[in-house]
């Protein structure tokens, strides 16, 4: 899978990528789980991709109009805070509808709350 | 960083199967208790990992599997029509239970039986008018007790007759839902995946089948052909062909097709078979014997009787019984006017005397009729109506039971299982969580970024 961002040519095109990924992982992670999830995972793998390509150029050498993506990318670090609220409501909704419906206990009094760090979740998901 | 993007290329596509598999989830959660509803299952498949040829692994969606399962659904419906028929046989043969007295000292058996003790008590006091009233009250009573259960037998032809109009109206209601479903399927052909609508369709099917015996053959948009005993097509598409039932001809009731042809013999179980089998040869039957016995016993009793003349001595004009056979003998079956001054109890050789009623109280113990005397007849065929209610509860019981076990093997196959579905939802749980320690990392690498680039 290669994604859009990773040809990129540029400083404008890489703003103009970064912000369109940051939007829908900001979209996908508003929405009710399980439905945007995959939708919030493509958002966040557009951004790393932005983010290496822009580490690659920096070290290239192509250090002149960043203006329009250090925008973007600060719009994207002040978004991140919030994304990371949505993201745990996601996570506490989808374990609340796992107990609505029935087929398990959301998460017990001596679990983590969801959304809280799991060591190993990045590579066990993988 | 390769590793990282290895990682959330990864994640991403196993949280794009985690979605599907989380809507069928939910899909299968919120039918748990839908009848007829078959578990949908998301098919993983591994990916290769060689990440050296840019080959991240991780896991993909194989598509939906439908558990259903078409030799399960095949074998209820049979089990269905079996039970159907069972159970339709055994409600309507006890209707008849009340008609048939095995004890003999109520219903036709102990009016047989007082009918002769008159004539008994009447070889004591042959000339007494008592006992002479006594004979003609009882040959009342013993026609009346014929005509009564002739007329509990049509009442029970009757009532089959109104059952299977029930029935068939029943059947041609579900056979027009079953079209509204295939024409459905006819418009939008991924209507066939709609989980709800293919329960909605193989519970019909169920209904159907209970009511008579199909062959359901399923075509290659989804929808259901459908033949009455594999021979009578009753669903093409999105048409259906309804049946009815022909009460014109008053010996049996016959089922037609669409056409008007007769189909009768094409059904051969579920509660229509049952209805008609008890309306054309069960009642049928049973009427028959009643009236071979009504009929012997009047023939017998008046033979003997026109032979002897009354205490005047004047000859029998007449016997005790009358019947019209070509409507019934037991139906019809009545006390002629001979009154009990007429009743000729004496031989013409010897008037005043008791030699034709002793003949008469004996019929009562001779074999007249399959080497039986007529009470035991009536005790044997009374037996048989017995028996034939409860083997027939008996067999509606097992029939239930085998439903019941064809249900249980079907539900292990396709029957959503409520702790397989909670470690779906826990996956879907868990990678919500994984996606907080995405952002994460994605956090520190954009402050990275930042860092380098401000």
């Amino acid at each position: 899978m290669t994604s859009e961002a990773c040809v990129s040519s540029g400083w404008p095109e890489l703003a103009r990528r970064l912000r369109s990924a940051a939007e829908l992982a900001e979209r996908s992670a508003r929405q009710a789980p399980p439905g945007a999830a995959a939708g919030l995972l493509q958002g966040l793998q557009e951004i790393a991709a932005c983010l290496e390509e822009a580490e690659r150029l920096w070290r290239q050498g192509e250090r002149s109009g960043t203006e329009p993506f250090l925008e973007e990318l600060e719009r994207w670090a002040a978004a991140i805070p919030a994304l990371q609220g949505w993201v745990r409501v996601s996570a506490a909704l989808a374990a609340g509808w796992a107990a609505a419906a029935g087929v398990g206990a959301a998460y017990g009094p001596g679990d983590p709350p969801p959304g809280a760090p799991a060591p190993g979740a990045v590579n066990a998901v993988g | 960083m390769g590793n990282l993007f290895v990682s959330l290329r990864n994640a991403a596509g196993a949280m794009k199967v985690l979605e599907r598999a989380a809507g069928v989830v939910q899909s299968n959660v919120a039918n748990a208790s839908t009848p007829g509803y078959a578990k949908q299952v998301q098919v993983l498949t591994a990916m290769r990992m060689d990440l050296d040829r840019g080959l991240p692994g991780g896991v993909a969606s194989g598509g939906t599997l439908n558990l259903r399962d078409a030799y399960a659904e095949a074998t209820v419906r049979q089990r269905m029509s079996a039970a159907g028929q069972a159970e339709e046989r055994r409600a309507q043969l006890e209707q008849l239970e009340p008609l048939y007295d095995i004890g003999g000292e109520s219903g036709l058996g102990g009016a047989i039986n007082r009918f002769f003790q008159s004539f008994a008590a009447l070889t004591v006091a042959p000339n007494d008018l008592a006992a002479r009233q006594t004979v003609i009250d009882r040959a009342d009573s013993l026609a009346r007790s014929f005509q009564s259960m002739a007329g509990g037998l049509a009442e029970a032809a009757r009532s089959a007759e109104r059952a299977l109009e029930q029935r068939v109206a029943q059947f041609n209601r579900t056979l027009e839902e079953i079209a509204g479903i295939n024409s459905i399927f006819r418009q939008d052909y991924r209507a066939q995946d709609d989980p709800g609508l293919q329960a909605r369709l193989h519970n019909l099917l169920e209904d159907l089948s209970e009511l008579a015996d199909i062959t359901v053959l399923r075509r290659e948009d989804g929808a259901v052909s459908i033949y009455l005993g594999g021979q009578t097509m009753l669903t093409s598409s999105d048409r259906f062909y309804p049946l009815s039932v022909d009460l014109s001809n008053p010996g049996r009731v016959d089922l037609l097709d669409a056409e008007g042809n007769t189909v009768t013999g094409h059904v051969s179980s579920g509660r229509i078979a049952a209805l008609i089998d008890i309306r054309n040869r069960v009642l049928p039957g049973e009427l028959s014997e009643l009236d071979r016995l009504a009929q012997t016993l009047a023939d017998q009793v008046n033979a003997v009787l026109l032979g002897g003349v009354d205490p005047a001595g004047n000859p029998a004009t007449q016997g005790l019984f009358a019947y019209n056979a070509a409507l019934g003998v037991a139906r019809t079956l009545s006390r002629t006017s001979m009154t009990a001054a007429e009743l000729p109890a004496a031989d013409p050789s010897a008037p005043g005397g008791n030699a034709i009623a002793v003949q008469v109280a004996e019929l009562g113990q001779e074999k007249l009729i399959d080497g039986y005397s007529l009470v035991q007849f009536y005790a044997v065929r009374a037996a048989r109506a017995g028996r034939m209610i409860a083997e027939g509860r008996e067999a509606a019981a097992v029939a239930g039971l085998l439903v019941q076990q064809a249900r249980q093997f079907r539900d292990e196959i396709q029957r959503v299982n409520l702790d397989e579905e909670a470690v779906i939802l826990m996956q879907v749980q868990r990678a919500y969580e994984a996606a907080a320690q995405m952002i994460r990392v994605l956090d520190e690498m954009t402050q990275t970024v930042l860092g380098l680039i401000r």
